[in-house]
């Protein structure tokens, strides 16, 4: 991506790397995802105490989880316009106040409907609002060099598993699940104040211009975009079949890693396991995923995006094969190993997608789309696995679906438009355009 | 069904009631295995609940009597 050193009159934006705000914004929202997300990570370790306390059932306790991934997915579009529209900074003060009020109240229940209705439905609708509009967030900070800043953000998914689980275990052996559930709720919200505080929407909000802006790259708004405009490009954006093909590709990528992210610890104690070693399995995965979330963006805004994905959701996809093997013993962490490979790899090329699709356009109402269907992938991928060991005594049909997902993304990957060109009218020139017309007519 | 030809020329988009033919596959085909997988899961529950208890009449639960009534094949 760098420039010829002696066109360009700004010395500085021709590098890879230097210092920017931008920096900055990528770390407050890679601190909110994980913060953000630590309690649905660390969901596993409340369903004892919850069992303990109250008798409820393990698949009662469960249904939380799903009912909140699912209240996110659904809820994700509509939070991403919010983004777009009021900017990303209400967005994520919204939501943490959201938050706080499903983690107190989730703190007093007493009956299981009340756990669903407030783990489920407020925490699942908290989450999409302050979640959703961070990637949109992030990319009207980059003109040039996303990658390097997606990678680093989706690097931090794989963080947030590692710390969260241990943290709310410490936490609940300590205070008990009600105050864990108050104390991680009033923390998490004064970290995500603290962050939100230093958080800007534009570069403009710090007379900044976005990083890797160059002397005669044409000028972006400072302001929040006009409705009007919006709505005429969310327009645009639907009438491509990209922006729905870009879903359901996400939805097969979550079906592929689910199966194996939520199955795989029963699979290895049936395979002869301890819990322990098998929960190591997972956290494997999580720690191998870093490497290639932190590289995929980079490497397809490189490559060439649709070749480096659809290689991804390949090497998602493969080393399942090796679970069908009639003796498992030995094998589950060479799979943990490489199945982190193409797990990590699986989600990083979307942002680049969008942009190389939709340029400069506000990104929150298609990127919420997608995670629509990441979001119910996550929940069938996550489901299919009870129903196929209740059926047939074993996981080899959810591990088939699991394989065939993957490899369908990556069909599907290929099939996409070139994304050599914009398949929505330019989101600058009608920017500048509606700006001069409203200064001349006087309106906004 | 309307086919169209997009912006390059070279790829023909197939869309039914406005969505791309290939989105629609993926959710109608997963939402079939779905459904099949629920109402299979349904009716061996409500089989082997009969089985525990040996009565004539089992009772189901709602989940289970919509899964197996919205599954043309159970």
């Amino acid at each position: 991506m760098s420039a010829d050193k002696t066109k360009s009159p700004v010395p500085n934006t021709q590098r890879t790397l230097y210092w920017h705000y931008a920096w900055v914004i990528v770390v407050i929202i890679a601190g909110m995802q994980i913060v953000g997300t630590s309690i649905r990570m660390g969901f596993g370790v409340f369903i004892q105490p919850l069992e303990d306390q109250f008798d409820w059932s393990q698949n009662g306790i469960g249904f939380a989880y799903a009912l909140s991934s699912i209240v996110s997915a659904a809820v994700s579009p509509i939070t991403g316009n919010l983004g777009d529209r009021f900017g990303a900074k209400k967005s994520m003060i919204m939501g943490a106040a959201v938050f706080l009020l499903g983690m107190v109240l989730t703190a007093f229940v007493t009956q299981l409907w009340h756990f669903w209705l407030t783990y489920g439905v407020v925490l699942g609708i908290a989450q999409a609002i302050f979640l959703v509009p961070l990637i949109p967030a992030a990319m009207i900070w980059f003109r040039r060099h996303l990658g390097l800043a997606m990678g680093l953000i989706m690097a931090s998914w794989g963080v947030g598993p590692a710390l969260a689980t241990p943290l709310i275990a410490l936490s609940i052996d300590k205070l008990g699940w009600k105050m864990s559930f108050i104390v991680i709720g009033v923390v998490s919200t004064a970290l995500m104040l603290v962050m939100i505080s230093i958080f800007r929407n534009r570069p403009g909000d710090m007379s900044l211009k976005a990083y890797g802006t160059l002397h005669d790259d044409p000028p972006l708004s400072d302001e929040l975009p006009p409705v009007k405009l919006l709505r005429e490009f969310s327009g645009h954006m639907k009438k491509t079949t990209a922006y729905y093909n870009m879903s359901s590709i996400h939805f097969l990528g979550c079906i592929g890693h689910a199966v194996i992210l939520v199955w795989i610890i029963p699979m290895a104690t049936d395979g002869g396991l301890s819990l322990v070693t098998a929960s190591f399995i997972v956290t494997v995965m999580s720690v191998v995923s870093i490497a290639t979330r932190l590289t995929t963006p980079v490497l397809c805004e490189r490559f060439g995006v649709r070749s480096v994905m659809s290689i991804f959701y390949v090497l998602q996809g493969a080393p399942v094969l090796i679970l069908f093997m009639p003796d498992l013993t030995g094998v589950f962490f060479i799979f943990a190993i490489t199945f982190g490979v193409g797990y990590g790899g699986e989600t990083g090329g979307f942002p680049i997608l969008n942009r190389k699709y939709f340029g400069h356009a506000p990104m929150g109402g298609a990127h919420g789309f997608q995670m629509l269907g990441a979001g119910i992938g996550m929940a069938v991928g996550g489901w299919i696995g009870g129903p196929v060991f209740d059926l047939f005594g074993s996981y080899n049909w959810a591990l088939a679906v699991s394989i065939v997902a993957s490899v369908g993304g990556a069909v599907s990957i290929v099939m996409l438009e070139n994304p050599a060109n914009l398949l929505i009218p330019d989101w600058q020139k009608a920017e500048q355009e509606y700006t001069e017309t409203a200064s001349v007519t006087g309106t906004e | 069904m309307s086919q169209t030809l997009s912006g390059s020329g070279a790829k023909i988009e197939m869309r039914v009631y406005g969505f791309p033919i290939q989105f629609l596959l993926i959710f109608v085909l997963s939402a079939i295995i779905v459904l099949y997988l629920a109402a299979a899961t349904a009716t061996s529950r409500i089989e082997a609940r009969g089985r525990d208890i040996e009565v004539s009449s089992v009772d189901s639960y709602k989940w289970e009597e919509a899964a197996i009534w919205a599954c043309p094949l159970h």
